[in-house]
């Protein structure tokens, strides 16, 4: 893998040599791009080796030098469920959603379910804009194959790989279930207004309210060792509801996250332990950029798109993701 | 490499695949893949106890499958 922030002239060049890339950048650059094997997402955040950057000038290209072919599907929100249909024998699949469509919520919420979803990693982010931006221009997915944006459906670029090399997918989220209540939610949804506090019925923004929690600070679910992050978007005490940016899932036991000392500490200290940093694909969440302050700052070397949610086979929050490929035992 | 994986899959009528969806066994994986793959069809069985029978030919249709949940399953 190749992570590298270039200007359109060189990412061009690079795809007209026959790259197969996944491109981060700004919606205008993006559509300024020639036709190849690359699909694009938008976002204004990105984490390099210099640290966090905001730009709209450059694009962030991750060329996947170990792809043997590559081939790219748009997905219905109807038809997201054959997400898994055209990948390759031997390889990965790289997914696109456009924040806020219908397509978004829809692999939110139904993605798990999708056959087969487990036996090949897919990894990805949701676009998103300059939150200058927000309700001003749309995030949108490119097919590189053809130039055209969507801003209602999903892009998976499906990666073949030698079979000689097998993708390694995983997380690293510095949070950690904190000492607090067990949460849980009778729906599965993006957003709760009923929940139970240690098995007490309770407003869920009544609790957030009364106990002046912060909700910077995602829930946290232990998914069979693996922790995985809902975070709030909004609180509003008037309604009694919490929109979320990943629903919750029924009956899901959840505790907010035990606080970080130094925020922007523990997440860079948690990400540099990890030597693989270099030669992997990886997303970052918009919450870990705004709320550890990243601009500026590196996060273990890790270079990549700062998204408005990621995908490691489900939609994270506040989590980075990280593919690798390693040679095959 | 497929068939050598697929011997070592305990059968479906083995308990250890029931006590692991009802959570009443929490074995150490290693994988994603298998940590939410588990999950998902732990939420599923909690919501339809009757689910179960179909949780645990998709789990072990999982480790049928794939060689890189190995290190998992030894730890079934």
């Amino acid at each position: 893998m190749k992570n590298s922030l270039l200007t359109v002239t060189e990412a061009s060049r690079r795809i007209e040599a026959g790259a197969v890339m996944v491109v981060a950048g700004a919606e205008d650059l993006l559509a300024q791009l020639p036709r190849g094997n690359w699909t694009g997402g938008t976002t204004a955040y990105f984490m390099t080796n210099q640290g966090g950057i905001v730009t709209a000038d450059q694009l962030l290209c991750c060329e996947i030098e170990q792809a043997a072919r590559s081939r790219t599907r748009i997905l219905q929100p109807h038809s997201l469920s054959q997400i898994t249909d055209d990948r390759y024998e031997s390889g990965f699949t790289y997914l696109l959603l456009p924040a806020f469509s219908d397509v978004h919520q829809r692999y939110a919420l139904e993605g798990a379910d999708c056959p087969g979803l487990f036996n090949q990693p897919v990894m990805g982010w949701v676009t998103g804009v300059h939150l200058d931006d927000l309700g001003k221009r749309t995030p949108k997915v490119f097919d590189g194959q053809t130039g055209t944006a969507y801003q209602d459906a999903a892009l998976a670029l499906h990666v073949e790989l030698a079979p000689s090399l097998v993708p390694e997918l995983d997380i690293i989220n510095p949070f950690t279930p904190g000492d607090g209540p067990v949460i849980v939610f009778p729906k599965t949804a993006f957003a709760a207004r009923d929940c139970t506090i240690d098995g007490r019925a309770t407003n869920f923004a009544e609790y957030l309210t009364a106990n002046s929690i912060d909700t910077r600070l995602p829930l946290v679910a232990n998914y069979a060792g693996a922790m995985i992050n809902v975070s709030v978007q909004a609180v509003d005490g008037t309604s009694g509801e919490v929109k979320l940016y990943a629903p919750v899932v029924a009956g899901e036991s959840y505790h907010f996250a035990r606080p970080l000392a130094d925020y922007a500490r523990s997440f860079a200290d948690n990400a540099a332990s990890r030597a693989e940093a270099r030669d992997s694909l990886t997303c970052n969440c918009i919450l870990n950029f705004l709320y550890a302050e990243l601009e500026g700052k590196t996060t273990g070397g890790f270079v990549g798109p700062v998204t408005f949610g990621e995908i490691a086979y489900i939609l994270l929050n506040q989590t980075l993701v990280v593919l690798q490929c390693h040679p095959g035992r | 490499l497929e068939a050598q994986v697929a011997d070592l899959v305990p059968n479906q009528s083995d308990p250890r695949w029931k006590e692991v969806l009802s959570e009443q066994r929490n074995p150490t994986f290693s994988a994603l893949a298998t940590r939410l793959l588990v999950t998902r069809l732990r939420q599923t069985v909690r919501s339809d106890p009757t689910s179960i029978a179909a949780a645990v030919q998709e789990l072990h249709k999982y480790f049928t499958a794939n060689g890189f949940a190995q290190r998992d399953l030894s730890n079934l």
